[in-house]
């Protein structure tokens, strides 16, 4: 069982993750955009954040980054299906140099489990 | 010196008074203008019956391909032909008949059979008692032009489809991944047989929208904006494919065939291009099938560098008479104003300007009846 903040944009999205990280057994705590998100990340502990990369409000890469310029900060997973004329993969480029992992869009559920459970299992 | 000091003086007067000044000083002069102009100028005497050419310049001879010889004396329409539209014609006749200007723009044929696109321009020329002495004919062949257009015209829409198949892609997919998340999380919890069916076909559903979803993004992803000037094989020709699958009617078979292509290869032609000379090809066989037949198309790698792309339909076929001129501009058999007959010289100016080649030949058998559709073989090197 983890602690994980997920951070995305699109409420039907980050619902089904939800349920299917909570289903799996974890903690989750919803955040609609990258700062509301920092915030929450600043207040509680958590063992991993997943974030959206490509938001209107603010950018997951800033998530990415903020993250993981903390010693001993949460694990961070970036996801992200592209935007127009934006691949997926050009769209994880950046925050992917510093992630521990990347998902790209759309993924299944049973892979979303395998990749959380690779990073917090110990 | 002093020619030119006469002409700047009476500039200022009336266009009159230069041609006189230019006519009774230096003829000469008069006659380089003419003889040296990069437009196509055409002269008619407006006093003898059914307008006789009285003039034309090296600029007409080099366009039309007919020397002064062999037109002067005839009426200028001898430069029309099958697909000159009559409307256009009866639109010059009209004008003619009441002395007035008119521009328009037709098919014509140069001495050797090649069509060409002819800017016209006729206007009446009378003298300073206003009587009517001459018609002044000035041509000019926009073929190239036309072909340009058309395919820009092509890219731009491909572009287009493009970017926006690729943003609805996304919105799509966003959509899409909670019903599918969210139908194969809860699945297993569902005890009753029944409602489980129902269920595993609402998942199997959205799965097979999200596939959909991915392959409009292979379309985008800038793949059809400009950029490399090469293709890969055989990704790029399926995913084109996938798209003109979305242009013909669904009562059009497409059935493809790589299998004997073992390795990755790259055409030296950008994608976007590409896409143009398979999706013409394929549109062409739709149309002719009268939209509901079999296209086949095959892709196969020869010994020799080169790879050969073949798009074979059951439709009616190209009769042997007729299979020079269907490479050429504006020939069309689809009547009205519907196919504007560029179709394939944009197919082959750009399969050409990669060093490729272009052959017609007998395709799938007819289904009915006893004959076979038409193929277009496709022969391009590849990059190594
Ligand atoms: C000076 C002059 C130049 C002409 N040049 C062309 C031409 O380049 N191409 C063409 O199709 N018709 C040209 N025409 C029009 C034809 O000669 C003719 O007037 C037209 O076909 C209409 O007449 P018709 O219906 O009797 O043929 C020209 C006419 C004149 C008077
Ligand atoms: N697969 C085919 N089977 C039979 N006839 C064909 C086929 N492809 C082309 N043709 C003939 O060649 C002519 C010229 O084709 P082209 O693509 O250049 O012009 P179009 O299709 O008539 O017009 P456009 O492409 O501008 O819509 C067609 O009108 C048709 O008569
Ligand atoms: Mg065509």
């Amino acid at each position: 069982m983890c602690q994980i903040l997920l951070i995305d944009d699109m409420l039907p999205v980050r619902h089904s993750i939800a349920a299917t990280l909570r289903k799996a057994g974890h903690d989750v705590v919803e955040a609609e955009d990258g700062s509301k998100g920092l915030e929450l990340a600043a207040r509680d502990r958590f063992d991993l954040v997943i974030t959206d990369i490509m938001m209107p409000a603010s950018d997951g890469t800033d998530v990415v980054f903020t993250l993981k310029s903390q010693v001993g900060g949460p694990k961070v997973i970036a996801m992200s299906g592209g935007g127009s004329g934006i691949s997926a993969d050009e769209a994880l480029q950046m925050s992917g140099t510093q992630a521990d992992a990347v998902l790209t869009k759309p993924f299944t559920n049973e892979v979303l489990i395998e990749t959380v459970h690779s990073l917090t299992a110990r | 010196m002093k020619q030119s000091g006469a002409l700047m003086k009476s500039w200022k007067n009336d266009g009159y008074d230069v041609l006189e000044d230019i006519a009774g000083q230096s003829p000469e002069l008069l006659k380089s203008i003419l003889e040296g102009s990069p437009d196509t100028i055409s002269l008619s005497d407006a006093s003898r019956p059914d307008l006789p050419l009285a003039y034309v310049n090296p600029s007409f001879e080099k366009t039309t391909g007919y020397q002064r010889a062999d037109v002067l004396g005839r009426n200028c329409r001898f430069l029309q032909g099958e697909e000159t539209s009559s409307d256009d014609v009866a639109r010059i006749r009209r004008a003619i008949a009441d002395r007035q200007p008119v521009e328009v723009t037709l098919v014509n044929y140069r001495k050797s059979g090649e069509p060409f696109l002819n800017a016209l321009r006729i206007g009446p020329i009378f003298d300073r008692s206003g009587q009517l002495t001459a018609f002044l004919g000035i041509q000019r062949d926009i073929t190239e032009q036309r072909l340009r257009a058309q395919q820009d015209n092509t890219r731009n829409r491909l572009e287009a489809l493009g970017t926006a198949s690729g943003a609805l892609a996304h919105q799509l997919n966003n959509l899409l991944h909670p019903v599918a998340s969210l139908l194969s999380l809860h699945l297993p919890d569902i005890t009753d047989a029944n409602m489980r069916k129902d269920l595993e076909i609402a998942l199997y559903s959205a799965n097979q929208a999200a596939e959909l979803s991915q392959s409009l993004l292979g379309l985008s992803r800038g793949r059809f904006e400009g950029g490399d000037s090469a293709t890969q094989l055989p990704e790029g020709l399926l995913r084109i494919i996938d798209l003109a699958r979305l242009m013909v009617p669904a009562s059009m078979v497409i059935e493809t065939s790589t299998g004997s292509l073992s390795q990755h290869l790259k055409i030296p032609i950008n994608e976007t291009l590409f896409a143009q000379v398979v999706i013409n090809l394929i549109v062409n066989a739709s149309q002719a099938c009268e939209h509901s037949g079999r296209i086949r198309i095959d892709l196969t790698a020869s010994q020799t560098q080169r790879i050969k792309i073949s798009i074979a339909d059951d439709g009616p076929g190209i009769p042997d008479a007729d299979v020079n001129k269907i490479f050429m501009p504006f020939y069309t058999k689809r009547t009205s104003k519907k196919g504007s007959g560029l179709g394939l010289s944009v197919v082959k100016r750009i399969i050409n300007e990669s060093g490729g080649l272009i052959q017609v030949g007998k395709g799938l058998p007819q289904p009915k009846g006893r004959g076979f559709g038409c193929v277009i073989t496709l022969d391009i090197p590849f990059i190594t």
